[in-house]
């Protein structure tokens, strides 16, 4: 810290210390108002319960699909040159700068029981989304994967290219490449990646409600149980919330400074 | 033996590339020429990397790329290695499973990849270090672990993008030892004069993205097509036994060395460093010889004269020294050098193996 | 795409209780969302009338109360139920007036177009996807009540945040049925009455904030006189009482 100090101009420094101090005082807010002494009694509750572990499938089921479309999405915007690419990449990050509502609306009249795609899952499969837990991944994972795409692109661009040219010369397909060589290397970014699009899917709201709907079984997760005791019990809405800043904080420390900081 | 044909063009941004050569008996081919000449494009399109836009390249009478057919072949079916400068050695994989790779490329179990590469690590002395993650390597290290990786696929071709640019004087000479002991067919792109005299047979030399010469190390060296050339060029290689401040060349002339030396050594000097006299110089031109003018090369202002004598080499000389000598085609004339132009190699000591 | 905005942005505005400030001489109106068209309708005879502009907002009634609570600026609040009312009492800001009640509503049985999943009462709710107003908004407490009071279960797939998003989830087709107010009927659904409904009614009371400016007592009048009341029942709302 002292040396660096020395090396960042003062004036880097307050601004930062501000942005920091903005970012830091609503927790700190939350915390200092919330009734620590019904902390337990609350989280122990069967529906809060009920909220948390569907509140872990739902990030843990859309991180995983994150990993499995983000990474060749990611990999196709960071190398691949073709008329439209950056129309496809605005589409891509559409969701983070979207309000999530509309992007829960868009969900329903595209995969919704009516929707143009969701009309045949229902009259060919019998498979409906709306108001289930997998559509509740769904839309968690429409929300957090731009966060996904974006962490593999951004890593893939400064990848070297000469690592993976070394490994064509020495014999190895493309594809075989692309998985002990380049995939391997993006291990950070797509372990960051990972942290972020789970952590976003966590608190993903908008869009839940939309889409999914509010069903105490299927798809009310903390953020949901937050919003409802929002307006019923503010003293509990404070707990989730201070539940979610746990949740979302010990996750982002570990998984994303973890591998981060590690080579 | 590796036969290249290459006759073709291509283009990469604005820049237009256009090469047209034949190998047939040459074994280590040096590509040469200036910065941005086209050298390592000329490699990139050997390995795939890049295309020919028009034109043919055929290696050992396969053909790898001839856009008018559409054949090409890509990179990784290509028998041949490139290896770039900084090695690009895996930073995530140990110095064992690097050399390995080329197996594991061939589908072979980790295990079985790591047998066969054993071999290759013992010779490149790597053994100690196999376990090893490439950031706690040394240059030297690096140098040799991508050599013996380049290796291990057993290419029939070996593409070296400047193998020894950044490396200290100990690496250099191990890996020049190394390459002089390679059975494999080379092509080597060298900014480095001694490297391409040590190494090479034949001569590519590039300048604006086209070759403007090709032919042995002989041809191109006594008849250096540019000034780029006759200047990348100006230097004459020695090599005897030092002992102390004396140099003996092999047929036992003996020169002043500048600092105290034992064993092999090769001595290198610039060709503008000579000085040729009519009569034995006297005062302190310790290091001198006799010599007679076997070939005479006049450039605009420069006349580049080569000597047989104790040891062949070059001497360029201005063209009103060269008037006012009056030399002419076997003459008999002395030369001399001064100690302090003397640039000395230390040789390693003959290979173990 | 019309509808995509249409419904979009209705479900923003409903959903995060748009709180825009247009100039603090207007007067601020906070209205359950089922009165988001009469409510409009109102205000724009009234700022005919009186000359005073209106700004509204609307919300599921149980926003607006932590609204209210939270410090919201507003002048009037208008609200779906008596009980959120007394929520907003505790809250201290509504201690100098009395609440008038200005109009009842009841709820009905909305399905699509069509009635796919022909719904007859809300016994056929089992087995159907239907959506009903959460339990802390007006909406879901009457339609608690009067399931309790037909003596029938009610099961429901998802408790919607206002009675507006349940209706959109049933025009758009991705509920076969939900309940909704009678006001809330449009010709996009089909409305199905429950009998005995009528019976269990929500009041709609209306209060001035306190420290609101004198024209909210003039906004409340003109809700209650007789060409407000006209326009409510226009909008088939119920009498007072």
């Amino acid at each position: 810290m002292e040396t660096q100090h020395n090396s960042v101009p003062k004036t880097i420094w307050a601004g930062a210390s501000i942005g920091f101090i903005f970012l830091l005082v609503p927790f700190v807010g939350l915390s200092q108002r919330a009734p620590w002494s019904s902390f337990v009694q609350i989280v122990t509750e069967e529906t809060v319960l009920r909220s948390i572990s569907l509140s872990m499938i739902v990030a843990t089921c859309s991180a995983f699909i994150c990993l499995i479309l983000g990474i060749p999405l990611g990999w196709i915007l960071a190398k691949a040159d073709f008329r439209g690419l950056k129309l496809v990449r605005a589409i891509v990050l559409l969701p983070m700068v979207l309000p999530p509502v509309a992007g829960g609306t868009a969900l329903l009249f595209a995969l919704g029981r009516k929707g143009f795609i969701g009309e045949h899952l229902d009259s060919w499969f019998g498979v409906t989304l709306p108001f289930t837990t997998a559509g509740a991944v769904l839309a968690a994972s429409f929300v957090s994967l731009p966060f996904f795409v974006l962490s593999i692109e951004s890593s893939a661009t400064q990848l070297d290219s000469r690592l993976e040219e070394a490994s064509l010369n020495l014999g190895a397909s493309p594809i075989r490449t692309f998985f002990t060589i380049s995939l391997p290397l993006l291990r950070n970014a797509i372990m960051a990646g990972i942290a972020l699009s789970w952590a976003r899917a966590l608190g993903e709201f908008g869009a839940t409600i939309t889409f999914a709907g509010d069903n105490p079984d299927q798809t009310r997760t903390l953020p949901l149980q937050l919003f409802v005791a929002l307006e019923t019990n503010p003293e509990r809405a404070m707990i989730i919330g201070v539940l979610m800043v746990m949740i979302s904080l010990s996750v982002l420390v570990t998984l994303r400074g973890n591998w981060l900081v590690q080579k | 033996m590796t036969q290249i044909f290459l006759s073709g063009t291509t283009k990469l941004g604005v820049e237009e590339f256009d090469y047209s050569f034949e190998t047939n008996s040459s074994k280590r081919i040096a590509v040469v020429g200036p910065n941005g000449s086209g050298k390592t494009t000329l490699l990139r399109l050997i390995a795939g990397h890049e295309r020919l836009r028009s034109g043919l390249l055929k290696i050992n009478g396969n053909v790898y790329d001839e856009p008018t057919s559409g054949n090409f072949t890509p990179p990784h079916q290509r028998k041949l290695t490139l290896q770039h400068q900084d090695g690009s050695i895996f930073p995530h994989l140990t110095v064992e499973d690097n050399v390995a790779f080329p197996y594991r490329s061939k589908k072979k179990s980790k295990r079985k990849a790591r047998a066969l590469a054993h071999k290759t690590l013992e010779a490149f002395d790597l053994l100690q270090i196999k376990d090893k993650y490439p950031n706690h390597l040394s240059g030297g290290q690096i140098a040799r672990v991508s050599l013996a990786r380049s290796l291990t696929k057993q290419p029939r071709l070996l593409m070296l993008d400047e193998p020894t640019a950044a490396l200290d004087v100990a690496s250099v000479r191990q890996v020049h030892q190394t390459l002089e002991s390679l059975k494999t067919s080379l092509l080597l792109v060298s900014h480095d004069p001694i490297e391409v005299l040590k190494l090479s047979d034949t001569i590519i030399a590039l300048e604006g993205n086209k070759i403007i010469q090709f032919g042995t190390l002989k041809s191109v060296t006594s008849k250096p097509a540019t000034q780029w050339l006759s200047k990348f060029f100006d230097l004459n290689l020695v090599s005897g036994t030092a002992s102390g401040l004396e140099f003996k060349t092999g047929c036992g002339e003996i020169f002043h060395l500048p600092q105290n030396y034992s064993g092999n050594v090769e001595v290198s000097f610039p060709s503008s460093a000579i000085s040729l006299h009519l009569s034995p110089p006297s005062g302190s031109f310790r290091n001198k010889w006799k010599a007679t003018v076997t070939s005479l090369d006049k450039q605009d202002k420069l006349v580049r004269i080569k000597l047989v004598g104790a040891f062949d080499c070059y001497a360029t000389i201005t063209v009103p020294t060269f008037n006012e000598l009056e030399i002419a085609l076997g003459n008999t004339i002395w030369a001399s050098i001064k100690a302090t132009e003397l640039n000395v190699l230390q040789k390693p000591n003959p290979a173990k193996t | 795409m019309k509808l995509f905005i249409h419904v979009s942005l209705g479900v923003i505005l409903l959903m995060s209780g748009l709180s825009c400030s247009e100039s603090d001489s207007s007067l601020r109106v906070l209205a359950a969302s089922s009165l988001t068209e009469v409510f409009q309708e109102i205000a724009s005879e009234f700022e005919k009338d009186t000359g005073i502009q209106v700004t509204l907002s609307f919300a599921g009634s149980s926003s607006l109360a932590a609204q209210i609570e939270d410090g919201a600026p507003a002048d009037v609040i208008a609200l779906a139920d008596e009980e959120t009312l007394t929520r907003v009492k505790q809250s201290g800001r509504l201690t100098q007036q009395e609440e008038i009640i200005f109009a009842t509503n009841y709820l009905a049985i909305a399905t699509p177009i069509g009635n796919p999943a022909s719904i007859g009462n809300i016994s056929d709710f089992k087995g159907n996807i239907t959506a009903v107003c959460s339990e802390q908004v007006p909406c879901g407490h009457l339609a608690n009540e009067l399931a309790s009071f037909l003596k029938v279960e009610m099961e429901v797939t998802t408790w919607e945040p206002n009675v507006r998003s349940v209706r959109t989830k049933i025009e758009l087709g991705e509920v076969d049925a939900g309940l909704i107010y009678v006001t809330d009927a449009t010709n996009q659904v089909e409305i199905i009455s429950i009998k005995g409904s009528e019976s269990v009614k929500t009041k709609y009371p209306i209060a001035a904030v306190d420290n609101a400016k004198p024209s909210a007592k003039d906004f409340i009048d003109y809700v209650l006189s007789p060409n407000g009341q006209e326009t409510l029942e226009h909008f088939r709302f119920g009498a007072p009482q």
